[in-house]
C-alpha cells in the first residue's frame, strides 16, 4: 500500500483517532472491516508500552500521517477509549484490595480516586508523547510547528497537559534540530 | 436376558461401557498446595515423536504410554510454588508402568530496589508492585517480588536520566548504563527499576548495545498499571522486537497477554511457555535475570521467544504459546 493511500483511508482525523481506539479497545470481529495497514500502525504506536514499540512502522508514511498525529497531540485519547481505561482501573482497584485483604504486603498506597484518575492521566500522557515522538521522528516543518504550538498553548492554559509531559515535548524537540 | 447372558456381555465391551484400563505412565508431583491443579510439561517421545504434553495435575497423572528416547525433561507451574524444571528427566522406557517423581520448592522471593526519582510515582510504584505481584502470582511465575523503595534527592538524578535519552529515531533508549552502575542508586544482581519524570510509558535495558543490563528497567508517566509487569517480562528473557517477545497479533495470544506490546491496561496473562522461558532463559543478553542473579540455578536454556516448535532437532523448548 502506497502512503498516498493513507490520507484516503484516515483522512478525517478523528475517525482515525476513532479507529485508533477501537483497533485497542473493542478489536474488530472477522465480519467487520479491518483496520488499514497505516491506521493499525498509528493504534499500535499511540498506545504502545515499550519504546522498543515499531515506530518506523508508522513514521515511513511520513507527511501523510502528520494530520493526524497533530489530531493526537491536540486531542488526546477519545472519550469512549478513556472511559473504556476508567472501567478497566476501577476493576483492577478492586482486584488489587481483594488480594491486600490476603497478602496485606500488596496493600496499595492510593486510594481508589487516585488510582483511576491516574491510569486515565498517564493513558492521556501517553497518547500525546506518544503522537510527539512520532511527530519529532518525522520532522518536516508542519510537525515541529504543531509541537512548538502545542507547548505554547500548555503555556497559556496549562491545564491541557500535564508538566511532565510538557518536559517530555520539550526534550524531544531539543533533541532534534531541524 | 439371562443375568449370565448379561455378564458376558458386559465383559465384552468392558464392564458398565468403560474400556479396559489402560496402562500408564504416571507422574507423581510433591507439594502442590490443595486445590491446585499445577501445569505439567513433559518433553517426550510418544507414538508421534519428540513433543511437549502440556496438561494439568493435582498431584500424580497418567501420562500416557511414553517411550524411550529423546531428551526428556519437565517443567511444573504450580500455585505459590517455584517453577520446577527437571532437565535431564529420568528415561522413560517403552512400558507402560514407569513413574517418575518429583517435588516443588518454595516460591522464590525476588529482591527488587525501587528508585523513586520522580516523588509524585511514589504511589503508583507501590500500586504497580501490588499489580505485578498478582499477575505474576495468577499466572504460576513461581516468584513473588521483594521490593525495597528508595527516595532519590532532586540533585541526584541526574546519573538516572542521562540513562535513558531520545534518540535519534524519536524513542527514547538506554544509554551510559555503566554510569548508572557505578553510581549509589544501583544494586547489582538485583532488579533496579527507576520510576522517572519523563512521561514515557517503560523501558528494560537488557538488549541495550553494547552494554545492555536487563536488571535496569525505567518506568515513566506514561505507563499503565500492566507496564511494569510487561517491563519486568523482558527482563525476565521475553525480549522485545527482533527477539520476538511482543505477541501483538500473534495466534494463540489474547489483547491481555502481559506481552502484548501495544497493549492496554487490562494486560494480565503469560502463557505456560512464557512462564517456562522467563524461568530458563539464556541469551546474549544475560538470560532471565531470575539465573543471573542467583535466584535460579542455571544454567540457562536457549528457548528464544520465537523459537520454532519442538521436533526432534529442537526439543528443548516447549511453543511459546503452550498452555494446557
Amino acid at each position: 500500500m502506497e502512503p498516498t493511500r493513507f490520507s484516503v483511508l484516515v483522512r478525517n482525523p478523528v475517525v482515525a483517532l476513532a479507529l485508533a481506539s477501537a483497533a485497542v479497545f473493542w478489536p474488530l470481529t472477522p465480519s467487520q472491516a479491518q483496520p488499514s495497514e497505516a491506521s493499525q500502525a498509528l493504534a499500535q504506536w499511540l498506545t504502545s508500552d515499550c519504546e522498543d514499540g515499531d515506530l518506523k512502522a508508522l513514521t515511513r508514511w511520513r507527511e501523510a500521517a502528520v494530520s493526524d498525529l497533530i489530531a493526537a497531540l491536540n486531542k488526546g485519547p477519545a472519550f469512549e477509549g478513556r472511559e473504556r481505561v476508567r472501567q478497566l482501573a476501577e476493576e483492577s482497584y478492586d482486584e488489587l484490595v481483594e488480594q491486600a485483604a490476603r497478602k496485606p504486603e500488596w496493600q496499595l498506597a492510593s486510594n481508589r480516586e487516585e488510582y483511576v484518575n491516574r491510569d486515565v492521566d498517564n493513558f492521556d500522557a501517553q497518547f500525546r508523547v506518544r503522537a510527539a515522538q512520532a511527530l519529532i521522528a518525522i520532522n518536516t516543518p508542519e510537525a515541529r510547528k504543531a509541537l512548538e504550538s502545542f507547548l505554547s498553548q500548555i503555556q497559556r492554559d496549562g491545564a491541557q497537559a500535564r508538566e511532565d509531559v510538557r518536559m517530555t515535548i520539550l526534550a524531544l524537540l531539543n533533541s532534534k534540530p531541524q | 436376558m439371562s443375568l449370565k447372558r448379561l455378564s458376558r456381555a458386559l465383559l465384552a465391551v468392558g464392564v458398565a461401557g468403560s474400556a479396559p484400563p489402560v496402562a500408564a505412565d504416571k507422574l507423581k508431583i510433591e507439594g502442590i498446595t490443595g486445590g491446585d491443579q499445577a501445569i505439567v510439561m513433559i518433553n517426550a517421545r510418544t507414538a508421534a515423536g519428540c513433543e511437549v504434553q502440556v496438561s494439568r495435575s493435582a498431584g500424580m497423572s497418567e501420562v500416557g504410554n511414553l517411550l524411550a528416547g529423546c531428551k526428556p525433561w519437565i517443567a511444573v507451574l504450580a500455585a505459590n510454588k517455584a517453577v520446577l524444571f527437571k532437565a535431564p528427566a529420568n528415561q522413560w522406557t517403552d512400558g507402560a508402568d514407569d513413574e517418575d517423581s518429583v517435588t516443588l520448592k518454595p516460591i522464590i522471593d525476588v529482591p527488587v530496589r525501587v528508585w523513586i526519582a520522580n516523588p509524585k510515582a511514589a504511589k503508583k510504584a507501590r500500586d504497580d508492585m501490588a499489580r505485578a505481584n498478582l499477575t505474576y502470582e495468577q499466572n504460576k511465575v513461581g516468584i513473588q517480588f521483594v521490593p525495597k523503595y528508595e527516595d532519590v534527592p532532586a540533585d541526584s538524578v541526574g546519573v538516572i536520566d542521562d540513562a535513558i535519552v531520545v534518540a535519534t529515531d524519536g524513542t527514547f533508549k538506554c544509554r551510559k548504563l555503566p554510569e548508572l552502575q557505578r553510581s549509589a542508586f544501583y544494586v547489582a544482581k538485583t532488579l533496579n527499576i527507576y520510576y522517572i519524570k519523563e512521561a514515557i510509558t517503560g523501558q528494560n535495558c537488557a538488549i541495550t548495545q553494547p552494554e545492555g543490563d536487563g536488571n535496569i528497567t525505567f518506568i515513566g508517566g506514561g505507563a499503565n498499571r500492566a507496564t511494569l509487569a510487561h517491563e519486568l517480562g523482558h527482563a525476565f528473557g521475553l525480549r522485545p522486537m527482533d527477539a520476538g517477545g511482543h505477541t501483538d497479533g500473534l495466534p494463540g495470544f489474547g489483547s491481555t497477554n502481559v506481552m502484548v506490546g501495544n497493549g492496554t491496561a487490562a494486560r494480565k496473562r503469560f502463557t505456560a511457555g512464557q512462564v517456562f522461558r522467563m524461568n530458563t532463559h539464556a541469551d546474549q543478553w544475560g538470560g532471565t535475570m531470575l539465573i543471573e542473579n542467583g535466584l535460579r540455578p542455571g544454567p540457562g536454556r536457549k528457548c528464544p521467544p520465537d523459537s520454532p516448535p519442538p521436533s526432534p532437532s529442537n526439543e528443548q523448548c516447549p511453543p511459546l504459546d503452550a498452555d494446557p
